[in-house]
């Protein structure tokens, strides 16, 4: 199927608004996870949780499971990083009795794997008959929790399985950067590619603390790259953002090899995801510490942001 | 267009052009040594200029260079070049997709040999196409196309393929296309790898078809009026000049170091590598000097300081007119590194004395003896065990001069300045933690602490220049040496934690998780304790060898420190060797002295890591709040 161009940013309302015909979410470590399903309660033909292997036992779990339950979510396990649960089941689905479906994703707590792979799917999916697809991605904002003391090395980068591709070392590597607020993702990002670099991260004036810590652990970088390098963005205005990351890919693409690498926040890296199939050669890859600790428990700050993308078959 | 901020950036020849290397090139003489007529490996770690070299041989850069400078240089190569890429990203995507696709082995051994002959044969088409378009027009289209549908049966193309170099090269981006298209078949299960009827172009093997590629060439156009052609041999020699050995699959690595022995009638191999490959060694095995030119491009001998301060001379005076529009010799912004120099501004009755390094009554040499001797016993001891008795002056002679120039001088100047008085050994370590050397500034010391590295020099000088960003500068105006010491200190640290940033710089010993930070910093301190805080001695460790009681898990690490230059090797005559990093001595990279405190010296003594380890063993692990 092939990806619209365009993605187009909600209020929350269009989550009440829509009868979908599946809600995928997941109950996972943060009081956030159930926040949107407990607000709204969004109406679903089918209402899919995936959940954790691990960790089963720790106490927001047991609640998100116990709420996910109460509001008549079918359980599926899969471990974070592995995207075969979610692709066994969609191909259980039957998307060939409408024209048009509407899935709800709520990926505030979903790992990478998860949500990108769902966008994978449809993007191999073949059909016969005329289709569209519509993907409501919901995020719920955290409240902000400032940075471990403590930073754990980086251990592992690499790409996103399905979003990379074979390429030539024939035109430079251009990273664009999804700046976090932890200190050393970034730089280790630059260390490791030695890459020209353009760098991404929430407007100060929009984000309030979590920006200002991204700025502050960032400093260094920041002064390196040259002004005309660096955007600021609002999570008010992702089709904006949108816009920005898919102009400088189309125009960079013909001189570069571009690498995504998102280190905030989940819509940044959702649109990452999008833009990689839209232009084609885009790889999307990941740093990380390579660690599992005990997750994090992060709490729902009331702020929730949706946006559209669909699928259209080629019939 | 992407922009710089800093000279830093835009020194990275892996992100320039042909042309851009040649525009912003200065002359190096390692270049003479790359241009004869036999296999080279030019060695060193990253930023040392290797790409920028390699590059240089280039036929379009070579033009470029000519029409700039008026060089002749493109008719004095005796061969030509074909310049072969990888890079990092291509290296991880391989990894990745072999490690995703495991249990396919014939699915991840043709796949990645496919794009490396695909990159081959796309570079050779480049080369080619850049000769032709030193012809005349008229004389060569009919040949062009001749040539072209050579290449096209040579290199296993469709055969309604265009005769064309556009053509042929959307044709290799089309086979690059079908490999992705393949994978993702393979990844939704929609084909079977192990069925599937693989074209002839996966199975090709590079050398050959390129060798009857060049052999074409020269069947159409040695008879051209092209001056770069008919200034080689004839037969042509091609030079085959694969960058980056160290990120080729294992196999590519031993099939290009084993072509260094051959004695090729078309082609030489220029390679480009870390500073230390391992090797099992056989009757194969190439031998340095003999087979190839071994080319090292790091500092291990007081010629190569000299070529080196002479190539920085000409490298920043050129950057500081291009970047920041003064004509001004490096020297004059950054003064000369001189310890008397240094000491007269800490200690103002200094200027007073004359006679600075003979050992008379008002000398800085004598004053300096005296006033360690009466805080640090084992220095007193160490006059004692030479006769020296400081009431008399001249017994200082009894000290070969070129000992107390040489060893004693600056180590008696550095351990006076970081030890006060009754301190303990510990508060004086502990307090090392915090200050900075007087002593690092300098443009002697600048070009000596970036060790060989054109990247690492232009990225101090553009962090030195930062000192002026809100004053005016003139040719005249000399940066303070106060402010020098405290940037220097500031850069160095920071190469030490934007170097432990990198995802391999860690490595788990015994369930703890051991930091390429935290070793470097053992090894420093324990080279600052020699220095500063044990007793005295006229020849401190200061270098050490990996010997084989080590835990094998730091030999990622050195390797790794190695290519960041964190470590440099002290034993070029054993570059390539089956023992890889073991019984090889290194020493710390320049550029860490200023953090550690630690002086330059010559002949440093060595000590076996396992012994430092050991004695240092608050290896600090997994570092806590990276400053950067």
């Amino acid at each position: 199927m092939i990806l619209d161009k365009d993605v187009k940013q909600y209020s929350t309302e269009i989550i009440n608004k829509i009868n979908f015909d599946l809600i995928i979410v997941a109950s996972g470590y943060e009081t956030r996870a159930g926040y949107i399903a407990q607000t709204y309660n969004p109406i679903g033909r089918i209402k899919i949780a995936l959940t954790f292997d691990n960790y089963s036992s720790l106490n927001q779990r047991i609640e998100n499971d116990k709420l996910f339950s109460s509001l008549g979510y079918t359980f599926i396990k899969s471990e974070g990083d592995t995207d075969e649960t979610i692709i066994d089941f969609l191909n259980t689905v039957r998307f060939d009795e409408n024209l048009e479906y509407n899935i709800l994703v709520d990926y505030s707590s979903m790992t990478r794997i998860w949500y990108s792979s769902i966008l994978d799917f449809f993007r191999y999916f073949e059909v016969s008959h005329q289709l569209k697809i519509n993907i409501y991605f919901v995020y719920s904002k955290a409240i902000f929790v400032p940075p471990p003391e403590e930073e754990v090395p980086n251990r592992h980068i690499s790409p996103l399985k399905g979003f990379y591709n074979m390429s030539l070392p024939v035109k430079p590597t251009l990273l664009i950067i999804g700046l976090g607020y932890e200190r050393i993702r970034a730089f280790g990002l630059t260390e490791f590619l030695d890459a020209e670099t353009l760098l991404f991260y929430t407007d100060p004036a929009d984000q309030n603390k979590f920006s200002l810590e991204v700025e502050k652990n960032n400093e260094e970088l920041l002064r390196i790259v040259s002004d005309e390098n660096i955007f600021k963005y609002s999570l008010n205005k992702l089709e904006h953002l949108h816009r920005i990351i898919n102009s400088i890919c189309t125009k960079l693409n013909e001189n570069y090899r571009i690498i995504i690498a998102p280190c905030g926040p989940k819509p940044f890296t959702l649109l990452a995801l999008i833009n990689s199939i839209l232009i084609g050669g885009i790889d999307v890859w990941r740093i990380s510490p390579g660690v599992k600790g005990l997750p994090q428990n992060r709490t729902s700050n009331g702020e929730v942001f949706a946006l559209l993308t669909s699928f259209i078959s080629q019939s | 267009m992407i922009e710089y901020k800093t000279l830093f950036d835009s020194f990275n020849a892996r992100n320039l052009t042909l042309k851009q290397v040649a525009q912003s090139y200065i002359e190096y003489n390692k270049y003479n040594e790359l241009i004869t007529n036999r296999s080279s490996l030019l060695m060193g770690p990253r930023g040392c200029g290797k790409t920028t070299l390699l590059k240089m041989l280039t036929i379009e850069a070579l033009i470029e260079y000519n029409r700039i400078n008026g060089s002749n240089l493109i008719y004095d190569i005796p061969f030509i070049s074909i310049y072969i890429p990888t890079d990092i990203q291509w290296k991880t995507e391989v990894e990745y997709f072999q490690n995703e696709f495991k249990n396919n082995s014939e699915f991840v051994e043709i796949i990645p040999k496919a794009l490396i002959n695909t990159n081959i044969f796309l570079h050779t088409l480049k080369t080619f196409k850049a000769l032709t378009d030193t012809l005349d027009r008229d004389e060569v289209d009919n040949k062009i196309i001749d040539f072209t549908k050579d290449l096209i049966k040579i290199w296993s193309l469709p055969n309604d393929t265009q005769n064309s170099f556009y053509r042929i090269e959307q044709e290799f981006y089309k086979r690059l296309d079908l490999i992705n298209v393949l994978i993702n078949k393979v990844r939704k299960h929609r084909i079977d790898p192990d069925k599937y009827d693989y074209p002839d172009f996966f199975y090709q093997e590079f050398l050959e078809p390129t060798r009857a590629a060049c052999k074409a060439f020269e069947h159409y156009f040695k008879d051209s009026q092209s001056t770069i052609v008919r200034s080689k041999s004839q037969p042509i020699k091609w030079a085959l000049c694969f960058d980056e050995l160290e990120l080729a699959p294992a196999w590519l690595q031993t099939t290009l170091f084993r072509y260094l022995r051959s004695k090729d009638q078309d082609f030489l191999f220029k390679l480009t590598s870390i500073p230390l490959l391992e090797f099992e060694l056989d009757e194969h095995t190439p031998s340095a000097g003999s087979d190839y030119n071994p080319i090292l491009l790091w500092l291990y001998t007081n010629k190569h300081e000299k070529d080196w301060e002479d190539f920085c001379n000409d490298l920043i005076h050129s950057k500081l007119k291009e970047k920041y529009n003064i004509n001004v010799k490096p020297e004059n912004l950054f003064g000369s590194s001189d310890l008397e120099k240094c000491l007269k501004l800490e200690n103002p009755q200094y200027n007073n004395f004359i006679i600075d390094d003979l050992p008379e009554q008002k000398s800085i040499l004598l004053d300096q003896f005296k006033e360690l001797a009466q805080k640090d016993m084992s220095f007193t001891n160490y006059l004692n065990s030479k006769g020296i008795d400081l009431k008399v002056p001249k017994s200082i002679n009894r000290l070969e001069d070129s000992e107390v120039h040489r060893k004693v001088k600056p180590i008696v100047y550095y351990r006076n300045y970081f030890i006060k008085s009754h301190e303990s050994v510990e508060s004086t370590r502990r307090r090392t933690r915090r200050i900075r050397s007087p002593f690092s500034y300098g443009w002697n010391n600048i070009c000596k602490i970036s060790d060989g590295n054109p990247r690492l020099i232009i990225g101090i000088v553009d962090s030195l220049m930062q000192l002026f960003n809100n004053s005016s500068l003139s040719s005249k105006s000399e940066i303070s040496i106060k402010s020098q010491s405290e940037q220097l200190f500031a850069i160095s640290k920071r190469y030490l934690n934007i170097w432990a940033t990198h995802p391999n710089a860690n490595t788990e010993i015994s369930s703890s998780l051991i930091t390429l930070k935290g070793f470097i910093q053992t090894i420093g301190f324990y080279f600052q304790s020699n220095i500063l805080t044990d007793d005295f001695k006229t020849n401190p460790t200061g270098t050490f060898v990996v010997d084989s009681e080590i835990n094998h898990k730091y030999i990622s690490l050195i390797l790794l420190g190695l290519y960041l230059g964190a470590f440099v090797l002290l034993d070029p005559v054993e570059n390539i060797s089956p023992e890889g990093v073991i019984n090889k001595k290194f020493r710390l990279s320049f550029i860490l002295y200023p953090y550690f405190l630690l002086p330059i010296r010559k002949e440093e003594k060595a000590n076996n890591l396992s012994t430092i380890l050991k004695k240092n063993a608050r290896i600090i692990e997994n570092q806590s709040k990276l400053e950067l």
